[in-house]
C-alpha cells in the first residue's frame, strides 16, 4: 500500500510537472495572431541574422541584412541602383548642384503614410533632422546638411562643402521618411506608421522571433512588390539559416562564405559577388608613429610578401579573387591592370627594405582581434617577418577596444571593408582626411586635389578622377588589400531573385524578390 | 522541515544578491563604452555623454545597483537601451521556449536514467556495460554537433520534422511537440547518459549495504527493495547529479537556441551581450540566477522530505 502511495505521488508529481511545462509553453505574453491565410495570398520569408534595434529611423543601419525591415517601412527618398547609380524613388526627380554642395529633390504627388497623412516635405525634413539628432551610426552622413522645405513637395540638402554622395545618403537610412508626429512622440520606434511598401502587422509578429508585415496597396509603387506578405525571421546562427533554406522553412538568406559550396549541392539558388576588400589597413603611412611605414618603398614592400592567390584560393576556398585595390571590381574606380602592380616577390620586396634602409626591420602593434583577425594574425606574422618586420599582438579591452581602432592607436591593422558599386563612397569611407577609417587622418595635398574633384566630377570624367585616385593610393600603398572576397546570398529558387540588386552585393531588395 | 526549507531559501536570497551585485559591477563599470556601444562607432563624444547621462550611465555604479534593485523589488527590470521595450516583458516572451525545453529534457531525463540506471544496476550484463559506453559518448559528443547532426538527417533530408522555429502550444500542440522534438533529442543524448550512469553507482552502492542483505534474508522480494528503500536512499545523490544536469544544461541551451533559431532567453542572452543591451543582460542573469537557486532548492527540500536524515546533515 505505501508503495502504491508512494508510486502515485511520484506520478502525480510528474503530470504536475508537465502540466506546468505545457501552461508556461502556452503562456507567452506577446503571442502572435496568425493572420487568416487569404485565398492567393504570397508570402516571402527571410532569414534575417540579427534583431534590430527598434524602428526608430535615426537608429537604422544602412548595410545587412536588418535594413530590409525598416525599407519595407519607411520610403527612401531616392534609390540606388546595383551600380551604384541614384535614380527617383519617393522624389520624382533630383537635382545636385554643380559645386555638389545643395540636392534639390521634388516629392512625387500624392503619396502617403498607412495612416492616410501625407508624405510631404515636412515629413522628410523632420525625419532628417532627427536622423541628425537620435545618435545613431549613420547620423555622421548628415551631419552637417542643412535641410530647407520650399513647398509641400520640394526638399533641399544643403551641405557647407562639396558632398557628392549626397544623392547616395538618400537612397540609405537617412533618406527615409518617417511620420513627424510619431518621431516626435517616439511612437515610431515601435510601432511605426509606414510610408513604404508594407505595414507591420503587429499582431502577427514576435518581438526577437518573427516580423510580419502586409503589403499596402495604397503605395505609390505597389505594382512593383510581388508578395503580399514579407516575414522576418531573426536568425542570428548562420547554420539555422542554412539550414532554414535547406528545409524550406524560408526563402531566401544571408549565408557564410563556407556554406556555398553546400547551399549550391542541396539546390538553392547562391548569388555571390565580390563585397568587400580583405588584407591590411596600413593606418600610420604617413610615419607619426612608425617611421619606417612613411616610406612608400617600406609599404609596397609589404604588398610584396603576401601571396594573394594562395589566400584567395586555401583560405576562402577559392570563394574570393586576389586583388591589390580597396575598390570594388565592378565600380568604375577599379582597374583590373592595377592587380598586378604588386607580385609575390620576397626577394623583391627585401631589395626595396634594403634600399629603404630598414633591412634589419622593424616592430609594430596590431590589434589581437578585430572583426576576424584572429584567423589571419598568423598569416600577417609569417609573411612580414620575411621582412624582419616583427608584429605584436595586443590584446583589446572591451570598454576601449573602439576608441582604440578609431583612434589611430595601431599603425597597421586587420580590414575586411564592405565595398560598393559607388566609387565615390568608398572613396570618402576610407581616404577623406575626416573619413571613419582614416583613422589617422592622413593628408595628402596630391590625392587631395583628386579626392576634391571627385565631390563635383560626373559622368565620364568622374570615372576617371576615381580611376586616378586608385591608382596613386595603389602606388602608394595606402593599404595592403589581399582580396575582394564574395559575399552570399541563398534563395530556393533562381527565379526569385536572379541576380544581385544591392549595390553593397550584400542582400537583394525586397522589390526585386519575384 | 520548515527549518531546513527556510534556511536553504535564506541562503538562495544571499546567492542571488551576491551574484547579482558582482554581475552588476562588471558589466557596469563603464558607463562611457556602454552608451558609445549603443550608439555606434561613429557617434561623437557628445553624443555618446548625452546618451550616458540619459541612461543614468553617469552616476556611481553603487547607486546605479541600488536603484536597479529597488526596481527589481517593484518588479521591473528596466528596460532596454535600444528599444526601450520593458526587460520583464522581453524574457517572459522568451522564457515559454527556453522552460519548455528545460523542463521537458529534465523530465525525461529523470524518469529515463532512473529506469536505465536501476536496471543496470540491478541486473547489470550487456545493460550495463551498453549505459556506461553510452555515458562515455553522450558526455564526449557536444549537444550542438548532435544538433547538427539530426538537423541535417531528420530535417533537411528526411523532412520529417523542422529545423528551425517554435511554435507556441496553445497556436499548435501538434506543432509544438514537433518544433521542440530535435532540440530536445538533441540535448537528451548527452543528459540520459550521465544521470543514469550516476543513478546506477548510486543504486549499486546501497544495494552492497547491509540493511539491504538485512531485507532480504527476511524474504523481501528484490522489487519491493528496490523501489520502496533503495531508491529512497538513492534520492539524494540523484537529484544532485539531476539539479546539476539542469543548471548545466542552462550553458548548452543556450547553443542549441542557436542552431534551431529558438527565439528562447539564451537566445537572447547571447544578442543583447553582443549588442550591449545591459538591462536585458541583467535580466538574463538574473532568470538564471533564480534557475540554479530555485533548481537546488528543489533538490534540496525534495531530498530532505525523501530522506529525513539529510535534514539533520
Amino acid at each position: 500500500m505505501k508503495r502504491l502511495r508512494s508510486l502515485r505521488g511520484a506520478g502525480a508529481a510528474a503530470v504536475l510537472a508537465t502540466v506546468a511545462a505545457v501552461a508556461l509553453a502556452g503562456c507567452a505574453t506577446q503571442e502572435p495572431e496568425a493572420a487568416p491565410a487569404q485565398g492567393g495570398e504570397r508570402t516571402l520569408t527571410l532569414g534575417v541574422s540579427g534583431e534590430p534595434q527598434s524602428f526608430d529611423p535615426a537608429l537604422q543601419q544602412s548595410g545587412g541584412d536588418q535594413r530590409w525591415r525598416w525599407q519595407a517601412t519607411f520610403d527612401t527618398l531616392l534609390h540606388c541602383n546595383e551600380d551604384g547609380t541614384v535614380v527617383p524613388q519617393a522624389a520624382e526627380s533630383y537635382e545636385l548642384s554643380k559645386d555638389a554642395k545643395t540636392l534639390t529633390m521634388r516629392l512625387r504627388e500624392g503619396m502617403t503614410f498607412s495612416d492616410g497623412s501625407p508624405v510631404d516635405s515636412a515629413a522628410a525634413k523632420a525625419t532628417i533632422e532627427h536622423m541628425k539628432e537620435g545618435g545613431g551610426s549613420d547620423a555622421g552622413r548628415v551631419a552637417d546638411v542643412e535641410v530647407e522645405t520650399p513647398d509641400d513637395l520640394t526638399v533641399v540638402l544643403k551641405a557647407p562643402r562639396p558632398t557628392g554622395q549626397l544623392p547616395t545618403f538618400m537612397c540609405l537610412a537617412p533618406g527615409a521618411i518617417a511620420q513627424p508626429e510619431q518621431i516626435d512622440s517616439g511612437a515610431v520606434a515601435s510601432l511605426p506608421v509606414s510610408s513604404g511598401p508594407y505595414v507591420l502587422d503587429a499582431a502577427g509578429s514576435t518581438s526577437g522571433s518573427v516580423y510580419r508585415f502586409e503589403k499596402r496597396d495604397d503605395y505609390w509603387d505597389a505594382d512593383s512588390y510581388a508578395y503580399d506578405v514579407v516575414e522576418f525571421v531573426t536568425m542570428p546562427e548562420a547554420t539555422a539559416r542554412l539550414n532554414a533554406l535547406m528545409s524550406g522553412e524560408i526563402d531566401g538568406a544571408v549565408i557564410d562564405h563556407d556554406q556555398g559550396a553546400e547551399a549550391r549541392s542541396a539546390g538553392l539558388h547562391v548569388l555571390s559577388s565580390p563585397g568587400t576588400w580583405t588584407g591590411l589597413y596600413i593606418n600610420d603611412r604617413a610615419g607619426e608613429t612608425v617611421p619606417a611605414l612613411g616610406d612608400v618603398r617600406v609599404r609596397r614592400a609589404m604588398n610584396m610578401v603576401f601571396d594573394r592567390t594562395a589566400i584567395a584560393d586555401h583560405l576562402l576556398s577559392g570563394e574570393a579573387v586576389p586583388t591589390a585595390q580597396i575598390f570594388n571590381p565592378g565600380a568604375a574606380a577599379f582597374d583590373p591592370a592595377l592587380d598586378a602592380r604588386y607580385p609575390y616577390d620576397v626577394a623583391a620586396a627585401r631589395r626595396l627594405m634594403k634600399e629603404a634602409g630598414y633591412e634589419d626591420g622593424f616592430e609594430i602593434e596590431v590589434p589581437s582581434e578585430s572583426g576576424g583577425s584572429a584567423v589571419y594574425n598568423p598569416l600577417v606574422t609569417q609573411q612580414l617577418g620575411l621582412l624582419n618586420i616583427r608584429v605584436k599582438e595586443v590584446p583589446l579591452t572591451g570598454p576601449t577596444a573602439i576608441s582604440d581602432i578609431l583612434g589611430g592607436r595601431f599603425p597597421v591593422m586587420y580590414a575586411r571593408m564592405s565595398t560598393s558599386a559607388s566609387s565615390l563612397f568608398s572613396i570618402v569611407e576610407a581616404l577623406e582626411p575626416g573619413s571613419i577609417w582614416n583613422v589617422m587622418q592622413t593628408e595628402d595635398p596630391k590625392l587631395q586635389k583628386l579626392l576634391d574633384e571627385a565631390q563635383v566630377a560626373r559622368g565620364e570624367h568622374g570615372d576617371e578622377v576615381f580611376r586616378e585616385i586608385n591608382e596613386y593610393v595603389v602606388d602608394q600603398a595606402w593599404f595592403v588589400p589581399w582580396i575582394a572576397e564574395n559575399t552570399f546570398f541563398a534563395v530556393s529558387d533562381a527565379s526569385m531573385v536572379p541576380e544581385m540588386t544591392d549595390p553593397f552585393r550584400f542582400n537583394p531588395y525586397l522589390r526585386d524578390f519575384k | 522541515m520548515i527549518g531546513f526549507t527556510l534556511r536553504r531559501l535564506a541562503s538562495a536570497l544571499l546567492l542571488t544578491v551576491a551574484v547579482t551585485f558582482v554581475t552588476f559591477m562588471l558589466i557596469f563599470s563603464d558607463g562611457n563604452a556602454i552608451a558609445r556601444a549603443t550608439l555606434g562607432e561613429t557617434a561623437t563624444q557628445e553624443a555618446v555623454d548625452a546618451k550616458a547621462l540619459q541612461l543614468g550611465l553617469d552616476q556611481p555604479v553603487l547607486t546605479q545597483y541600488w536603484e536597479w534593485v529597488q526596481g527589481v523589488l517593484h518588479g521591473s527590470l528596466g528596460n532596454s537601451f535600444f528599444t526601450g521595450e520593458p526587460v520583464t516583458a522581453m524574457l517572459l516572451t522568451r522564457l515559454p521556449v527556453t522552460l519548455s525545453l528545460t523542463v521537458i529534457v529534465v523530465l525525461l531525463t529523470a524518469v529515463v536514467s532512473v529506469l536505465v540506471g536501476t536496471l543496470a544496476a540491478v541486473r547489470g550484463g550487456w545493460l550495463d556495460r551498453g549505459l556506461q559506453l553510452l555515458a562515455v559518448a553522450g558526455a564526449a559528443v557536444p549537444a550542438f554537433i548532435v544538433a547538427i547532426f539530426l538537423v541535417l538527417t531528420v530535417a533537411v533530408e528526411w523532412g520529417l520534422l523542422p529545423a528551425t522555429g517554435y511554435v507556441p502550444f496553445s497556436r499548435d500542440p501538434v506543432e509544438w511537440v514537433r518544433s521542440l522534438t530535435l532540440p530536445v533529442l538533441a540535448i537528451l543524448v548527452g543528459s540520459i547518459g550521465g544521470a543514469a550512469q550516476q543513478f546506477r553507482g548510486a543504486i549499486s552502492e546501497i544495494l552492497q549495504q547491509d540493511f539491504v542483505r538485512t531485507l532480504r534474508s527476511r524474504g523481501i522480494g528484490e522489487a519491493p527493495i528496490v523501489f520502496r528503500h533503495v531508491l529512497r536512499s538513492a534520492a539524494a545523490p540523484g537529484l544532485t547529479i539531476l539539479s546539476l544536469q539542469t543548471i548545466g544544461m542552462l550553458g548548452g541551451v543556450v547553443l542549441i537556441e542557436q542552431v534551431f533559431a529558438l527565439p528562447g532567453v539564451g537566445d537572447l542572452a547571447v544578442e543583447m551581450t553582443l549588442r550591449s543591451d545591459i538591462p536585458v543582460v541583467m535580466g538574463c542573469v538574473v532568470f538564471t540566477v533564480l534557475v540554479v537557486v530555485v533548481v537546488n532548492l528543489v533538490a534540496d527540500v525534495v531530498g530532505a522530505w525523501l530522506n529525513p536524515k539529510v535534514r539533520l546533515a
